[in-house]
């Protein structure tokens, strides 16, 4: 029997980049708990191992050795099955992401990209769509008021701002022509009126680059966002009743959706994997590629640096101030911007 | 059967990518939390008691059920997003042929003009529910006499 | 490969359906429909309609399914106000009722794959083209020969809007 090597190939990278994510999370954990930790001019996790680097792993043996009680009162199934649609809703967006460039080693061509979709941003927006039912089962199957609560508020604000992300990503979808995620990058990648300035769509589209930056806030519900957990007042929120590893999916998951949040803003608006200078456009070489992924890599740790910054600066909205961010500024934004966008292409 | 259009057969690698990318989430999740279950079942200590297995209201006794009358805009927000939702979902294929209409002037103002009605009318259906109020959260529903703080 | 994959959204679609009207919890209803839509879905991504799968997941599973929550959770049922089960001839009578609506569906989907006009068929349209479903062609297809219906599409909208925020609120009014 002949081996299908491309087809070995295709499904090594799917497992290993689906194990490649997971072990960034203990790092942004890790990295938010020190940054935060400076932030408030403290030291922060420095007892466990070097400069406390093997802190993660505790919290990891941690949470699996935690006694795992099930309160009496729950939905069962629905208890469980919230933390898991919590935690794997925001690694699929992932896969659609191109973190690299096409790379060809003997003749065997390595896509660093688990999924080269047709329709790769739709599928983006269509996992946000369903991103919010982990949250408010959770908080409906918890039978906790304040559980409940957290869970409605957070798929009421995650509604309110699908529809400005979704505007957003439609001016991106104009400028480069295709919802095919290479394509988006691939616009990008060109020099901008004739200089050697790329034409990153945060150049061309800052609009749509802050409209997308405050939905994607909301959508990982961080702080300024995170309404659903508030802690002051909905003691946890919808995570309120679990505990072990089941608290410990849905902490993963906000993680996840950080860094897939941030993988998503520097494919579509700070040029992917590509750095004019460093990476080329074409050229498939083994180190054009290794350099690509370190390229994105770099922008991404950026930007999550940048979620972790927002965070540990800004106090919660109000929920009155939330819904009038969404609906009344950035949705008519949005609205602008397109409308903006087709007469510059027009002219 | 009809032919089910043979161009699947083309994605059928990257199918199975996306769906073991899928398995190893569903696996990863399903898996570390049985095995923490059977860790905190062999190592772990397991005192349920009923203090314990109630509700958690930062340590007080539960007030009340825990299903509450909640506030009818969580309802209404949901209701003026499906419109939208639809809106904007109408808008994906315009917004990916509008790069290619450009070639052609005349092809691309009417591209444009078709885009800027439909948007246009569903401003208007925008100014509806924000001059009805609908999309202010703190709202007097029916008693005129509460001002709005905003 | 395709017929396989097929048969598991086909399985899926169904047997999520099922679980919506024969389940009793409404929360695990709701669940089971979005898997439902999801084997709908990937139906339709089989058929080289990716356009329409992201539509029905977008539209159906993300925004009008959180509307069903939402009202089943502001309606908030207890197991007592669910009401009983019905009465046993009522139940023989749903059943009935079930199996004569499936023959009756099922008539239409057998006669045309097999017979006549299934060779009619085969003979008068090609294979279809696989560029029909992507979302250029429809885009194209929308903005040139079906740009009227497009703008009462949102004429459409609009309505829905006005109409569902009035109903919504009468009660509130008065």
């Amino acid at each position: 029997m002949q081996i299908n090597w491309q087809l070995v190939i295709d499904i090594a990278k799917a497992v290993i980049v689906f194990f490649g994510i997971l072990t960034c999370i203990p790092i942004l954990v890790y990295a938010e708990r020190k940054i935060c930790a400076y932030i408030q001019d403290r030291r922060g996790p420095n007892r466990v191992g070097p400069l406390g680097l093997l802190q993660p792993v505790a919290d990891a043996i941690k949470s699996f050795f935690k006694e795992d009680y099930t309160p009496s009162h729950v939905d069962k199934v629905l208890f469980t099955l919230a933390p898991a649609m919590a935690f794997i809703a925001p690694a699929l967006v992932f896969a659609v992401i191109p973190f690299g460039h096409l790379m060809e080693i003997k003749g065997y061509k390595i896509l660093p990209q688990v999924f080269d979709m047709n329709i790769g941003i739709l599928f983006v927006l269509m996992i946000a769509s369903l991103g919010g039912y982990g949250l408010i089962l959770g908080g409906w199957s918890s039978n906790n008021k304040y559980s409940l609560l957290g869970g409605l508020r957070a798929s009421a604000q995650m509604l309110s701002y699908e529809i400005a992300m979704g505007l957003a990503v439609i001016s991106i979808i104009m400028t480069a022509g295709s919802t095919r995620m290479a394509d988006i990058v691939g616009v990008q990648t060109q020099g901008l009126w004739g200089t050697c300035i790329p034409a990153w769509n945060i150049i061309t589209q800052p609009i749509a680059f802050i409209v997308f930056l405050c939905t994607a806030f909301a959508e990982t519900n961080r702080l300024p966002f995170d309404l659903a957990e508030g802690d002051s007042e909905l003691i946890g929120g919808y995570h309120t009743e679990y505990s072990s590893m089941k608290f410990a999916m849905f902490f993963m998951g906000e993680y996840l959706a950080v860094l897939t949040m941030s993988a998503l803003i520097v494919t579509l608006f700070l040029g992917g994997w590509y750095f004019p200078g460093i990476t080329e456009v074409g050229n498939t070489s083994l180190l054009n590629g290794i350099l690509s992924i370190f390229v994105f890599g770099t922008k991404v740790g950026m930007l999550v640096f940048f979620f972790i910054w927002t965070r540990w600066t800004l106090p919660r909205f109000r929920y009155d101030q939330l819904m009038k961010l969404g609906w009344k500024i950035l949705l008519p934004l949005a609205l602008f911007n397109i409308i903006l966008t087709a007469i510059l292409g027009l002219r | 059967m009809p032919n089910v259009s043979n161009n699947t057969s083309q994605y059928l690698f990257n199918y199975t990518n996306v769906l073991l990318f899928l398995l190893a989430g569903i696996a990863f999740v399903f898996a570390s939390i049985a095995f923490s279950r059977i860790m905190a079942w062999l190592l772990g200590h397991r005192k349920p008691d009923p203090i314990k297995q109630s509700t958690y209201e930062c340590g007080e006794l539960p007030v009340g059920t825990s299903f509450i009358r909640f506030n009818i805009r969580f309802y209404i927000v949901a209701l003026i997003f499906i419109i939208f939702d639809v809106e904007v979902v109408a808008l994906f294929p315009w917004a990916i042929i509008f790069k290619k209409s450009l070639a052609l002037k005349g092809d691309a103002i009417l591209m444009f003009a078709e885009m800027f009605v439909f948007v246009l009318i569903l401003i208007v259906g925008l100014i509806y529910v924000w001059r009805k109020g609908d999309l202010q959260w703190v709202k007097t529903l029916g008693d005129k006499n509460v001002k709005d703080k905003e | 490969m395709t017929d396989t994959i097929f048969m598991v959204f086909a399985v899926m679609s169904i047997a999520s359906a099922i679980a919506v009207v024969t389940w009793r919890n409404p929360v695990h209803c709701v669940l089971a429909l979005i898997a439902s839509f999801a084997g709908v879905a990937g139906l339709f991504y089989l058929l080289s309609a990716p356009f329409i799968a992201v539509m029905q997941i977008i539209i159906y599973a993300g925004a009008i399914i959180v509307l069903f929550l939402f009202v089943i959770m502001l309606l908030n049922l207890k197991k007592n106000e669910m009401g009983g089960d019905a009465p046993v001839q009522d139940r023989l009578f749903t059943v009935f009722l079930c199996v004569i609506t499936v023959i009756i569906l099922s008539i239409p989907v057998v006669a045309t794959f097999t017979g006549t006009f299934y060779d009619q068929y085969k003979k008068t349209f090609p294979k279809p083209d696989a560029n029909l479903g992507i979302t250029e062609t429809i885009g194209q297809e929308i903005f040139s020969a079906h740009a009227l219906a497009f703008e009462l599409i949102s004429i459409l909208i609009i309505a829905a809007l006005i109409g569902a925020i009035y109903l919504a609120k009468k009660r509130q009014r008065g």
